[in-house]
């Protein structure tokens, strides 16, 4: 992944100024966030701060009441959702062995037989998950059922991978691998990485640039360590103090 | 109609009617599930008694079978010179004929009416095909493939204004149709039913017979008593 | 008693030596209610996946009606197709009342709605993040629909096989719809019944043999798949 002068070209993905509302109700109010090539996004928020919501528009399975995602600054077409992977909440393993979850998304892109099992044997390899290739999902911990939901999505080179709490409830070793994961496997094989979080300790741990998100809109965005130590708000000191009671990583 | 007169007369005889075909009646009867039984298949009947399943056999009334079939009658049974003749020309016309296949009194003689006709084994699908059901249902059935049946002349008057078939052939000696009752060996209410069987035979049951029916049809569709000798079997 | 044992040794009798007229009525009542089960997956897996799936105004009403339809009466539905199909009928014009044809319609309606409303709950217990979750990695709108129902396959698989144990043993429909016509619409359950009636107790329970083991056959493997199932999910909790 190649770090280039940022200014110069538009964001791989961005979302501009979008809004989505549920009965009558705007879950999403005017949010713009942009993710650039070769950068670790998080966006940071309580639950109910409309990330969810956010996270499915980035993806190109909802639209926007109003606004725009845009992907290299260009409005969307038939292939778009395609450059995107995603990684839903608590893994979302479908039942089968770890080698058909991993080749799912190049088994919808009609790859061929032989060129699905290499890939994926390559992404798992790259997350030392090589010996688990034929276990069945349900036979995996926490830990590794994470990490081959990561590989399903990285097997498939994303231009932007985008992930929804991925260690949400998981423990402290498997964050620190997650972490470990994400800066070599995750930068090397996919253009961008947005991470969704309501957690602040794995917003701050893990990416280059923070939003922090409350009720639908964007309260404050920066680096963590701008954001960290000067709170746009009450409500944006509240979760920093999270993360300043110490490193937990 | 004939059990509540009879009821009605007889206050301490309670009588529970089930309603089968005269093979099935006499199946019940050998195993002794009935005590006294009303059946039309005079052959059956026969070897009944003949083993012994029987205490009394006694005639009550006789009525007639009739062969019915589509109005537009493919095979011209209404030509036909007697019952057997028009069971001849509906397998030569290739029509549907439309069996009771359920062991009961018209079944059975219908199966005779083959045998006079020249099969002694009847004909196979899908000239004539085995319902398995009573005779309202092998009515239905024979008014919706448009094809030929046997039937007793009661359940006929009876179903005629919803079926469309029309009556072709009666009258033939063969046709006659015996009503008899025959109390069971050994059943559990011997007094009940020589009570039943008594008095179906009587004048007053005999008056009720006659009445059966003739208001509705014009037509009388039972007599009391013995058919005459020379046609039953 | 004795006739009990001397029925059920001649059954016995009958079913050894492979009577021909008990043969021809089981693959009969295997044929009928094999295609019935075919059509009424065709028609109720879509409405369970549809209503599994998805949320709209008046979803309610619909899936209380499929679950109605579990207690449809088989008489009742034979009445219905039996009216329909007579000559005096809309459809009196196909000819095919007293037809396994007519038997096949009717049975289906009868297990359309179970297999809907089974395949309903198993399809609506599956998480609706799989979707998203296929469509997340690239899969078309189709395949994604298709992973969420592989997901609920178990589901599935026991509402057809719960709807083939019903519609095997039920006899009021195929009597009024079939005729009972000997060697053309005489299945396993009509079969009996006139045999019954006609003393023939042997060959009555030779069929009441065979169908109480169908019977068992749909039991068993519904209870393994419930036990597969239980198995798995308890499992894979964590991996969700």
């Amino acid at each position: 992944m190649q770090s280039l002068n940022p200014a110069a070209a538009p964001p791989l993905l961005a979302a501009d100024a979008v809004t989505r509302s549920y009965g009558g109700r705007a879950v999403v109010d005017g949010v713009s966030v942009s993710v650039r090539r070769g950068e670790v996004l998080s966006i940071v928020g309580p639950n109910g701060a409309g990330k969810s919501t956010l996270f499915r528009m980035l993806l190109l399975l909802e639209q926007p009441d109003s606004g725009a995602v845009t992907l290299d600054g260009r409005l969307p077409d038939a292939t778009s959702r395609r450059r995107l992977a995603g990684v839903f909440q608590r893994a979302a393993l479908f039942t089968g062995s770890v080698m058909d979850n991993v080749a799912y998304g190049l088994r919808a892109r009609g790859v061929s037989r032989a060129e699905r099992v290499d890939r994926a044997r390559a992404a798992l390899a790259a997350l030392d998950m090589t010996d688990f290739a034929r276990a069945p999902v349900h036979t995996l911990s926490g830990g590794e059922a994470q990490r081959v939901a990561l590989a399903r999505a990285l097997v498939l080179e994303p231009d932007v991978l985008l992930l929804d709490e991925p260690t949400s409830n998981l423990d402290v070793t498997i964050r620190r691998r997650f972490r470990h994961d994400l800066d070599h496997v995750g930068r090397d094989r996919a253009g961008a990485i947005v991470l969704v979080t309501h957690d602040p300790v794995e917003a701050f741990g893990l990416a280059d640039r923070v939003v922090v998100m409350h009720h639908g809109r964007v309260v404050q965005e920066g680096t963590p360590a701008t954001v960290t130590s000067r709170p746009a708000s009450a409500f944006v000191e509240e979760l920093v103090s999270v993360w300043n009671r110490g490193p937990v990583w | 109609m004939l059990l509540p007169a009879f009821s009605a007369a007889h206050d301490g005889v309670h009588v529970r009617l089930i309603a089968v075909g005269s093979g099935q009646a006499m199946a019940l009867g050998r195993r002794r599930d009935a005590d006294v039984l009303l059946v039309h298949a005079p052959e059956a009947e026969h070897a009944f008694m003949a083993g012994g399943h029987g205490r009394a056999r006694l005639p009550v009334m006789y009525g007639d079978y009739v062969i019915v079939g589509p109005t537009a009658d493919p095979a011209v049974v209404n030509r036909a010179a007697d019952a057997a003749d028009a069971l001849r020309r509906i397998v030569l016309a290739n029509a549907l004929f439309v069996s009771r296949g359920d062991d009961s009194g018209t079944h059975h003689r219908e199966l005779e009416l083959w045998r006079a006709a020249g099969w002694p084994d009847p004909p196979a699908p899908p000239n004539r095909i085995e319902a398995g059901q009573g005779m309202g249902e092998t009515l239905m059935m024979a008014s919706e493939r448009e094809g030929y049946t046997l039937t007793d002349r009661a359940t006929w008057l009876a179903l005629a204004d919803v079926l469309s078939l029309t009556l072709l052939l009666d009258g033939d000696a063969r046709l006659t149709n015996p009503y008899s009752v025959i109390t069971v060996a050994g059943a559990a209410n011997e007094a009940g039913a020589d009570l039943l069987a008594a008095w179906l035979t009587s004048d007053e049951a005999a008056r009720l017979i006659v009445g059966f029916g003739s208001e509705a049809s014009g037509h009388r569709v039972f007599t009391a008593g013995a058919p005459p000798a020379a046609a039953g079997p | 008693m004795t006739l009990l044992a001397e029925s059920a040794g001649a059954a016995l009798r009958l079913l050894l030596e492979g009577n021909r007229y008990v043969l021809e009525t089981v693959l009969l009542s295997l044929r009928v209610s094999g295609l019935a089960l075919l059509l009424g997956t065709a028609i109720g897996l879509p409405v369970g996946a549809a209503l599994g799936m998805t949320r709209f105004r008046g979803r309610s009403l619909l899936v209380a009606l499929v679950h109605t339809g579990f207690a449809l009466p088989p008489v009742v539905v034979g009445l219905f197709v039996y009216m329909m199909l007579s000559r005096s009928g809309p459809a009196g014009s196909l000819e095919i009342l007293f037809t396994p044809a007519a038997m096949v319609i009717a049975q289906a309606i009868l297990a359309a709605p179970y297999i809907a409303g089974i395949s309903l709950a198993a399809i609506q217990a599956v998480p609706v993040e799989v979707r998203l979750q296929a469509l997340a990695l690239g899969a078309s709108p189709a395949r994604a629909v298709f992973t969420h129902l592989r997901e609920a396959r178990l589901g599935i698989g026991a509402a057809v096989v719960g709807g083939f144990g019903a519609v095997i043993s039920e006899v009021g429909a195929v009597m009024m719809v079939g005729g009972n016509i000997a060697g053309e619409t005489r299945v396993m359950t009509t079969a009996i019944m006139l045999e019954t009636r006609r003393g023939n107790f042997a060959t009555a329970m030779a069929l009441g043999i065979i169908l109480l083991l169908l019977a068992f056959l749909v039991n068993a493997i519904l209870t393994a798949a419930q036990q597969g199932r239980g198995a798995v999910a308890a499992a894979g909790r964590r991996a969700w």
